[in-house]
């Protein structure tokens, strides 16, 4: 699990990057800031439940009920 | 201890994060998060041995069980606004890392109040 979540966000960072450029190219900038947008929630969904396992065992360690 | 792993993660994240800034995207913080968390999770089972080890010292040396449980959680406090200060830091919102920095001093202070009232009481059943 651990090292491939940094490789997920590093691939679809770089793609989206790279989709944002073309459609910028192409004068569809609405559609580039859209595209940014949905790889913004998509490792925004990867990424939040990994920190909230995290969390829950740092809480549970620490005991900080 | 996988000391090893916990540095082959970090470069990792720092690789990924350093690419993803060079490319102007916003998902570079994400890439920083990952990494902390990851270095966490990999460091999470032997932090767990430690404190587990550190409670049986502290029961048989007689030392009362909340004051131990008070600085555990002291520790727990402290290192989570620190993570997150640093955090807003690397992505360049200081002022929130230093409001998150207030918040918690005056955590740990509200949780220091116990066992200030703890000490108290030691010093005075001595005298």
């Amino acid at each position: 699990m651990d090292i491939s979540v940094l490789f997920k966000i590093a691939g679809i960072g770089l793609l989206a990057a790279i989709i944002n450029t073309i459609l910028r190219k192409s004068d569809k900038e609405e559609i580039a800031t859209i595209t940014t947008l949905a790889s913004l929630v998509i490792v925004l969904v990867i990424v939040l439940d990994m920190i909230a396992s995290l969390f829950d065992s740092i809480k549970s360690i620490f005991s900080l009920y | 201890m996988q000391i090893v792993k916990v540095i082959g993660v970090g470069l990792i994240g720092a690789l990924v994060a350093g690419l993803l800034r060079q490319e102007k995207s916003e998902l570079y913080i994400f890439a920083i998060i990952a990494g902390g968390a990851l270095i966490l999770i990999v460091i999470l089972s032997s932090l767990t041995e430690v404190i587990a080890q550190f409670g049986m010292l502290v029961g048989r040396s007689g030392i009362d069980e909340s004051l131990f449980a008070g600085v555990l959680k002291i520790i727990g406090v402290g290192y989570i606004t620190e993570y997150a200060s640093a955090l807003c830091n690397d992505y360049g919102v200081s002022s929130i890392a230093n409001k998150m920095q207030l918040a918690g001093k005056v955590a740990i202070f509200f949780m220091t109040l116990p066992v200030l009232a703890n000490l108290v009481e030691v010093i005075s059943s001595m005298l």
